[in-house]
């Protein structure tokens, strides 16, 4: 039996199976970047298609490459004694794993995808030796720390600050 | 270093004495040089606002002495502190790197001194120096914390009393140097109104003046001016641990 696929059906599936027009989607890092920083840190590129249900960053694990989300979307979850907190859900162009990665501490929150995800990562070591080489790179990390504390604020601002239950979490998405 | 009513001014950073325990301001000398080209230094009284919620980003403020306390409105119009801020921290500093509004008031809570750099001579700043970027990233990882502490604290404190204690467990961290001090006894210096602890932790000021009253009449702590004295850590420990 012929299945019948739209046009915009074929295209989505192109876009999700096609590297090189993910890489043409903005995102935190690169949108502000000059071309040949872009340039450098597209050479180290590596795809991954990671399934609804994984974890992209772990709680208290140190990440080995910072990770660039290109489809699909993610929860940014933080925890305490047991409960989980749901800070937002987050999807294309957003970065993660980069605090960690700056500051060498284990990460405070996890990000989980919602939905399968196309991503890049970037190795850790290759970063840092980039972030060494041009200065100019830190706008860009102070721009996407930003991001993450604003989310954080956002939540702060939105919860009342009488009670948390569990399950009566207002979460903020973008 | 000018003096003006037993308040030091630090003028210029290349000389501070206070740098080196600064989150921020323990620069290469290179870096150094250049903050001292574009700060300008301004010196504040007690209660006076640096920045506004929701106004455009002008630039960042270096708190060299004193502290601020960051606030913010709710939709319901009320009143919370997300953070004090320390010496030494840089605050407005996710408005002008991402070019959005200030996210909170800042509020000197005691005479305080604030270099002031402007959005432009900043990022150029940020950009220019990888030393200032590391500490643009500890300041803010930092903040982040503090934040993640927070949200992960809303979840765990639910009463008032307990919401408290883990105030004033955390104020005990950095116990007050006193000459005359009783065994047992930890002293700290409050600078916040009963006011200002109902904002900390979301509640009426009546109800922080009821459990602080409740908490000396168990001989848990006691206070004298801005002085305060927790006289039983394990009590309070017991009453957050619950």
């Amino acid at each position: 039996m012929p299945v019948t696929v739209t046009v915009m059906e074929f295209a989505l599936y192109l876009s999700r199976m096609n590297p090189i027009s993910q890489t043409e989607l903005p995102n935190e890092l690169y949108s502000g970047l000059s071309a040949e920083l872009v340039g450098e840190f597209r050479q180290l590129e590596e795809f991954r298609m990671v399934p609804s249900g994984m974890k992209l960053v772990q709680l208290g694990r140190l990440p080995e490459h910072l990770v660039i989300v290109c489809s699909g979307r993610v929860e940014i979850r933080v925890f305490s004694s047991g409960q989980t907190i749901p800070l937002g859900t987050r999807g294309a162009g957003k970065v993660f794993g980069l605090r960690a990665l700056i500051s060498g501490e284990t990460p405070e929150t996890e990000v989980i995808c919602i939905e399968d995800c196309r991503v890049i990562l970037i190795p850790k070591k290759e970063f840092l030796r980039i972030l060494q080489v041009y200065p100019q790179i830190y706008f860009a990390v102070a721009r996407i720390m930003s991001s993450d504390l604003a989310l954080a604020h956002g939540f702060l601002k939105n919860s009342s600050r009488r009670s948390l239950k569990p399950g009566a979490v207002p979460s903020m998405n973008s | 270093m000018g003096t003006s009513f037993n308040f030091h001014i630090i003028e210029d950073c290349l000389k501070c004495s206070l740098r080196e325990d600064r989150l921020f301001c323990n620069l290469p000398s290179e870096a150094l040089d250049a903050l001292q080209s574009i700060k300008a230094t301004a010196v504040y009284p007690k209660g006076a606002m640096l920045c506004l919620e929701g106004q455009p980003p002008r630039g960042i403020f270096i708190l060299c002495t004193g502290r601020a306390k960051l606030f913010t409105t709710s939709a319901e119009g009320k009143t919370m502190i997300l953070r004090v801020a320390e010496p030494g921290e840089v605050l407005g500093l996710t408005a002008v790197v991402s070019n959005t509004a200030y996210e909170a008031t800042v509020e000197t809570m005691e005479p305080s001194q604030a270099n002031f750099i402007s959005q432009a001579h900043f990022i150029q700043f940020l950009q220019s120096h990888s030393a200032v970027g590391v500490k643009v990233a500890q300041q803010l990882t930092h903040n982040c914390h503090c934040a993640y502490e927070e949200i992960r604290s809303l979840a765990l404190s639910n009463s008032v009393p307990e919401k408290i204690a883990k105030l004033l467990l955390s104020w005990a961290e950095h116990p007050l140097m006193m000459q005359k001090q009783v065994s047992g006894e930890i002293p700290i210096r409050v600078t916040l109104t009963q006011e200002e602890i109902a904002q900390f932790v979301g509640t009426s000021r009546e109800t922080v003046s009821r459990t602080l009253g409740d908490f000396k009449k168990k001989g848990w702590m006691r206070t004298k001016g801005a002085t305060w004295w927790i006289m039983n850590r394990p009590a309070l420990e017991k009453l957050v641990t619950t």
